[in-house]
């Protein structure tokens, strides 16, 4: 991976984050900026010059550091919250909301994890003090991949010690990266969990491009269930094709040989769904894509869906295949429309 | 034809002297035209490309296929040298200290980005904050690419460096270097041309041979605007979805001619060919349909003309039916009473049963 312009803002010229950053890319060109937003979405980049032109922005995360989590996300009942320290991804997933969200595929990496972590254990000793005894969930990898660069963002021994400190909350990595030599550096934690995106193999190859294919994401859950990471699955953009039961019957096989069904610590189910800005971004994008002759509606909330026997019916339909494979039902949730209503986050990014 | 855009005449000499072209009358100085292209001098800055690109524009549009700004730049960075050519990729703009949200992507370019100052550059500082967001910078393209876009003209542009962005003495620079810039602008424009001259009857035979064309052209079949339109969006997702070929799809036809042609008419005969066609790209559609209108039988059969929601996405069914006499009236209770709404809930949540 190489970076045409690396922009750092003025402050963390020192940092040795970015002193690192810079040893490893010698090649790029470093500009010192103000702040991020002085440049980053400052003007409309188009989202596919990510493939000849993607620049890195290192700066500090402002504002509200952990937000409240839409309620599709993660099991129900119980509290869940995000944390950005990453904008955007290497990958190209063509239904990708990314690509009508920031404006500008550059990646932005904010490197205060200090604060974020300070601000995740507030939270989740307030939550301790209200509600003893119950979880409270924070996911990583909202609009980024959590693993994809950790070998250049060196985050994670952060995370896990701060984790290992409080005990009721939880922690989501979520990704569709093989990226897992730091990770397994480090001793599992139950309150940990790896997720991963999931796709039958030719929708993988088809939609989630420039990510590791299949049968290495597989591998990673394998390695890391062996080594005692809590895995988390995702089928989530579910896309319809004629070939949907065969191929998720094949996807589920395959899973379950590397990570046995009771193993799994939940998996989220979902069908494709857009806003109407992304849809429009996907379409111009992706001009060969197979979206172009799917019969997409505008549904009840404005999204742009399945029409709602189709989407309804392969929420089932992938649900009693998990359960036919012997996923525990309680471990299955399914991001239900009715629940999906808010924001950008719940459209299909990993 | 192809519009070509300078912003000095200093910029476009080479194209004067190798190509004869003729002042066209017109509200304002500047534009020519021989037998291949317009040429359009605006004069320096973002408001004169602007409105003169608008102008030729609206009245031209229906000959102007193409825009190409082709002119001089500044270089924004150390990889690009005084004499260096690029075909602008995307093109952005700066207008006192904010820049404009909107940039435009060319399709043929090398990976070099520009941007377009509304005022002349002539500090280290200005220079530094253009080069976050593109290689090279000019006074024009950024509107006459907005003007493009606002006719829906493609629009690509050539540029040659001729200094780091940061010279005071621009003008002088361009009038004592035109003619050798120009005639580098123009040897690298000709090559481009017949680059693109020698791929083009592919295209060309591409086109007139396509299988939407020989639907539509066909004698038995009559669509209207929005029909073609679907005829166009079908036949693109069976070509993605690899589902028919162009054999198949003419056999489709035939066979569907050959069983109505005597008892429907051409207008009908599209309509039963776009709705085998989109059976066939969406089965699953159909299928549902299918059971929603298995679930109506006992409606249909009274002689109810019942519809539901085509999107298939608002769970309801609507009846019309006409009462003349208490048969009438019967006959609609007995049907209300076999219908079961119970099933069309089932199909909208997703239990199409085993067969799907």
């Amino acid at each position: 991976m190489m970076f045409e312009k690396i922009f750092i803002e003025e402050h963390l010229e020192n940092h040795p984050k970015v002193l690192e950053i810079q040893s490893r890319f010698p090649n790029s060109e470093f500009k010192f900026i103000k702040k991020v937003e002085d440049v980053f979405g400052r003007v409309k980049k188009p989202y596919l010059q990510k493939r000849t032109n993607l620049n890195l922005f290192i700066g500090e995360k402002k504002g509200q550091l952990v937000k409240p989590a839409p309620p599709a996300y993660g099991l129900s009942g119980e509290p869940h919250y995000y944390f950005v320290h990453a904008y955007n991804c290497i990958y190209e997933c063509n239904y990708c909301y990314l690509q009508g969200y920031f404006q500008s595929p550059d990646i932005v990496l904010f490197i205060n994890h200090e604060e974020i972590g300070n601000e995740i254990k507030r939270l989740a000793l307030e939550h301790a003090k209200n509600s003893p005894g119950e979880k409270i969930w924070f996911h990583a990898g909202e609009y980024s991949d959590s693993l994809a660069l950790t070998h250049l963002t060196g985050e994670l021994p952060h995370y896990f010690n701060l984790f290992k400190e409080l005990p009721n909350a939880y922690l989501e990595l979520r990704t569709k990266s093989v990226n897992i030599k730091e990770l397994v550096k480090l001793e599992p934690s139950e309150n940990i969990v790896i997720s991963f995106s999931l796709a039958p193999e030719h929708r993988a190859k088809m939609n989630d491009l420039k990510t590791p294919g299949l049968k290495a994401r597989i591998e990673a859950i394998r390695e890391l269930h062996e080594l005692g990471f809590p895995i988390g699955i995702h089928f989530d953009p579910i896309i319809y094709d004629d070939k949907l039961v065969e191929s998720y019957t094949q996807l589920i096989d395959q899973l379950t040989l590397a990570l046995p069904p009771e193993a799994i610590r939940y998996i989220s189910i979902g069908v494709v769904r857009f806003t109407k800005n992304v849809y429009h971004q996907v379409i111009k994008n992706y001009p060969d894509s197979d979206f172009h002759a799917d019969d997409f509606t505008k549904s009840f909330d404005g999204k742009i869906r399945y029409n709602r026997p189709t989407r309804l019916w392969i929420l089932g339909k992938v649900k009693s295949l998990l359960v036919d494979a012997g996923v525990p039902v309680e471990k299955i949730y399914e991001c239900m429309e009715d629940e999906d209503q808010d924001g950008e986050q719940n459209d299909s990014l990993s | 034809m192809k519009l070509l855009v300078f912003a000095h005449r200093g910029e476009a000499q080479a194209f004067f002297n190798e190509w004869e072209f003729l002042p066209e009358e017109f509200f304002f100085t500047g534009l020519f035209k021989n037998k291949n292209y317009y040429l359009l001098i605006t004069g320096e800055g973002p408001k004169d490309a602007s409105e003169k690109t608008v102008a030729v524009l609206s009245s031209y549009k229906n000959e102007i296929t193409e825009i190409i700004n082709i002119g001089i730049a500044g270089s924004l960075t150390p990889k690009l040298s005084v004499g260096d050519m690029a075909w602008v990729r995307s093109s952005y703009a700066q207008n006192a200290e904010r820049s404009e949200f909107k940039s435009y992507t060319t399709k043929n370019h090398t990976n070099i980005d520009c941007i377009t100052a509304f005022s002349r550059i002539t500090s280290q500082i200005e220079r530094k904050t253009l080069s976050a967001f593109a290689d090279i910078v000019d006074r024009e393209l950024w509107s006459i690419a907005s003007a493009g876009h606002l006719f829906r003209v493609e629009t690509s542009a050539l540029k040659l460096i001729s200094d780091d962005a940061d010279s005071v003495d621009m003008c002088k620079l361009v009038k004592d270097e035109a003619p050798a810039m120009s005639k580098k602008l123009f040897t690298e424009f000709q090559k481009h041309e017949m680059k693109l001259a020698s791929v083009k009857p592919v295209e060309l035979v591409a086109k007139s041979d396509s299988i939407e064309d020989y639907f539509l052209n066909h004698p038995k079949f009559y669509f209207t605007t929005s029909q073609t339109r679907k005829l166009s969006t079908v036949l693109r997702g069976l070509s993605l979805k690899k589902i028919a070929d162009d054999t198949e799809l003419k056999n489709i036809a035939n066979k569907l001619i050959e069983e109505n042609a005597n008892e429907k008419t051409s207008k009908e005969l599209s309509k039963m060919f776009l709705n085998s066609l989109s059976e066939r790209l969406n089965p699953l559609n159909t299928k549902i349909k299918d059971k929603i209108n298995q679930s109506l039988k006992p409606l249909l059969d009274s002689g109810a003309t019942v519809t539901f929601d085509p999107e298939l996405e608002q769970e309801y069914i609507q009846i019309n039916y006409q009462v003349r006499n208490t048969k009438d009236q019967k006959r609609l209770q007995l049907a209300l009473e076999q219908f079961n709404y119970q099933k069309i809930k089932d199909i909208f949540a997703g239990n199409l049963g085993d067969d799907v």
